[in-house]
């Protein structure tokens, strides 16, 4: 069984690549990228507001990948992602605040797979989820483990790669399906890579 | 009251981050849960964490937030009741 690469989204810093096309996004400080491509979908969605800045941008690019495609079954939808900074962000965030007042709604960002949790709120996804954090960015281990995911009981897999720094964001984002548009690109390591690398073009 | 109603307003839209409200769209008598401001479990720790910092307020009985959290009223109700104790 074949699987493809049916769209994708990756992000890094003010540049983004979504299927193909490329666009910057200007005028924006590190910290409102996310609001700002919140802004420009013209989604409405006020928990959005409520997030960690990982959990916003995950949002933000699966409503980039997950438009337009009529998903088959919710029920049997993956997600795997993974980083290598966990959400050490939020943490920081939340232990500065605890200096002078702790915030539960900050505290239930302090675990990394919580975006996971925030995707399938928003789309509705009922399937298995994998969150890894890895040393770094490893085409070959998302493949592999789409691919473990894919073989066992999953019609589609979100999956990519969501590193976010207060100043650096990192992401790609893709979605794998079985093989239904022989124009799609071939879900393998090599363009897994290559949609990794973007970033140098 | 009214003073205390709209700074409570003020707060709960900064501290829950309902950045698609303004103090205007809050009823005094509107629920903050559910069918109303659709607030859950963990702006309610926010809320209690609220009274704590800003009117050193603590609520003894975890059962009475229900009531005390139920609109902006009763929280405006419950914190001048609390300050005139002291």
């Amino acid at each position: 069984m074949g699987y493809q690469i049916s769209s994708y989204c990756r992000i890094y810093n003010s540049k983004l690549w979504l299927n193909g096309k490329q666009s910057l996004i200007s005028n924006v400080e590190p910290e409102r990228l996310a609001d700002k491509l919140f802004e420009e979908l013209e989604l409405f969605y006020p928990k959005f507001y409520k997030m960690d800045k990982i959990s916003k941008l995950g949002l933000v690019a699966s409503e980039m990948v997950l438009k337009g495609h009529n998903l088959p079954s919710l029920d049997s939808m993956a997600m795997i992602l993974s980083n290598c900074s966990s959400c050490d962000i939020t943490d920081q965030h939340y232990w500065e605040l605890s200096k002078n007042r702790p915030s539960p709604s900050v505290f239930v960002y302090t675990l990394p797979n919580i975006v996971i949790g925030e995707i399938c709120i928003r789309h509705n996804i009922r399937g298995e989820t994998l969150f890894f954090i890895t040393p770094d960015f490893s085409a070959t281990h998302l493949h592999n483990q789409v691919i473990m995911m894919m073989n066992y009981s999953s019609v589609a897999c979100l999956a990519g790669w969501i590193e976010v720094q207060s100043e650096n964001v990192d992401i790609l984002l893709y979605l794998v399906s079985e093989v239904n548009n022989e124009k799609r690109l071939a879900h393998s390591k090599k363009n897994i890579q290559k949609l990794y690398e973007l970033w140098k073009s | 009251m009214e003073i205390l109603k709209a700074k409570l307003k003020s707060q709960v839209i900064q501290v829950l981050n309902l950045k698609h409200l303004a103090v205007e769209d809050i009823d005094d008598n509107q629920p903050l849960f559910g069918e109303g401001l659709g607030l859950d479990s963990i702006d309610a720790l926010e809320l209690v964490v609220l009274l704590q910092k800003e009117y050193n307020i603590t609520i003894p009985n975890a059962g009475e937030g229900i009531k005390i959290f139920g609109s902006i009223q009763s929280m405006a109700e419950y914190i001048t009741q609390q300050k005139n104790k002291v």
